[in-house]
């Protein structure tokens, strides 16, 4: 049956919720062919045997369909991925242990990684490119409110992606924390947060591991209905020395209830493609629980395939 | 013994329906927290009532599940609470319900009247609710006294 309290489907007497969307994008790089891409068939499935007990896993389906201005429809591999895994075990009311392969806690963005309800097509770019997105291991959560202020501890490691049933550069050891504090101010609800994050990174050309360090600081606050968020990420390589950072600041606007406008601006200096700054104008329209169509304008100085300027837009069904 | 499910939502179904419009609160109202009767619940405390609300706990010292149960978005009983206990309105909690989304956790049941929450607390005995501190019947006891909603 329909999840009387938000979205997906329960179980009754099951202690079993699933849930999943299709997202379809359609984008205009200025340096490429236009295309119209069956981007990701996401399935998500939580399984609470015991109150205190759950289980969780995030299965996508991309790469599947693709139809490229100039070459037609182009049929990809269709990777299967295990976005994510995992087993948590509530040990008292605060402290959650958390078992398996998750999106590493660094950060506002990367926990919701490329979801379709996050408020633009894509990611910035900053929190695709300066840490690993995902983790596999062990994390324990502590989440705690004291006199109004709401505090949030992570520590996770030592991972090893094994799971990917695709190549992946995430396969090495891991570990780091994050703390995060929030209250209200006033009609305001701000939150701050902390990042560090210690890992072997391999380079994708050439192969190359070495241990590299990422540490980031983000903001939220949301104000009837306005959410401003911005991250900043600062990683540096021990072996070449390698530095890298940037960060971003994005605004969502209510326009309707319904209807957002977004505003965001980034920074990124990857030694590598060099330093670029980008920006994006998007609409987030939500018009029925089970859609969400996005445009976006995308600028920026480009560098290889990030920040790559041009419209892009997609449409979201969830079941 | 514990309720089942379906037993709680047919005794919420009865008492919804046996009291139409019934909890329309007046504008200086206080907010009654309530758990039912025989709830082993005793305490709560703002702050914990955060963490409930926000699914941030989800289970009561004691192993049992917490249950929460909301009014509707547009219930002024709602706002207030929201605001008061929460830090936020529910418009400001778009983002946060869109998170808990992508890792199952869905947020309180919605149930759409006073009637109907004080239903269901008293059926559950690991359900927390509020409701207007006027429309507090035997079935339940108020833990907590919240100012009226601005």
């Amino acid at each position: 049956m329909r999840d009387p309290g938000g979205d997906g489907f329960v179980v009754p007497h099951t202690g079993l919720w699933f849930g999943g969307d299709i997202t379809v994008t359609g984008a205009v790089p200025e340096s490429g062919p236009a295309s119209l891409e069956l981007e990701d068939v996401d399935f998500l499935l939580r399984y609470e045997p015991t109150a205190r007990v759950a289980f969780f896993t995030d299965v996508r389906l991309e790469n599947s369909l693709q139809l490229l201005e100039g070459m037609g429809v182009v049929a990809g591999p269709g990777d299967i991925l295990i976005e994510r895994l995992y087993l948590d075990l509530l040990l008292t009311p605060h402290f959650t242990l958390r078992a398996g392969k998750f999106f590493t806690p660094f950060g506002l963005w990367n926990v919701i990684h490329r979801a379709p309800l996050t408020w633009t097509v894509d990611a910035p770019d900053v929190v695709e490119e300066t840490f690993p997105i995902r983790t596999t291991g062990l994390s324990l959560v502590y989440q705690t409110t004291w006199h109004g202020w709401s505090f949030d501890a992570t520590a996770y490691g030592p991972a090893q992606d094994k799971l990917a049933l695709r190549r992946t550069t995430e396969d090495g050891l891991m570990g780091g924390g994050r703390t995060a504090v929030g209250r209200a101010l006033g009609p305001a609800y701000a939150t701050l947060g902390l990042n560090a994050a210690g890992y072997e990174d391999q380079s994708e050309e050439t192969g190359l591991k070495q241990w590299a360090e990422s540490f980031g600081g983000d903001a939220e606050v949301t104000l009837r209905g306005n959410q401003l968020m911005a991250e900043f990420v600062y990683t540096h390589l021990e072996k070449t020395g390698r530095r890298e950072l940037g960060f971003y600041v994005q605004d969502a606007i209510p326009i309707t209830r319904t209807l957002y406008g977004v505003l965001r601006v980034e920074h990124l200096e990857l030694p590598d493609v060099g330093s670029g700054n980008g920006g994006l104008i998007g609409l987030f329209w939500r018009p029925r629980p089970w859609l969400i169509l996005k445009a976006d304008y995308q600028f920026g100085d480009r560098l290889g395939d990030i920040l790559e300027p041009g419209p892009i837009g997609s449409f979201t069904l969830f079941f | 013994m514990r309720p089942s499910c379906l037993g709680v939502l047919a005794i919420v179904l009865l008492a919804t329906s046996a009291s139409p419009g019934a909890d329309k609160p007046a504008e200086a109202d206080a907010i009654a927290v309530i758990v039912g009767r025989d709830s082993f619940v005793t305490t709560i405390t703002r702050d914990g009532l955060r963490e409930l609300y926000l699914r941030r706990q989800r289970v009561w010292p004691n192993g049992a599940p917490a249950i929460v149960v909301n009014l509707p978005p547009d219930n002024p009983v709602r706002e207030g609470f929201s605001k008061l206990i929460l830090g936020r309105s529910s418009s400001d909690l778009v983002a946060y319900w869109n998170g808990r989304y992508f890792e199952g956790i869905r947020p309180p049941i919605v149930l759409h009247s006073a009637a109907a929450v004080r239903a269901y607390v008293a059926a559950e005995p690991a359900a927390v609710g509020y409701v207007p501190l006027s429309e507090v019947d035997d079935g339940c006891r108020v833990l907590i006294t919240l100012p009226a909603a601005r």
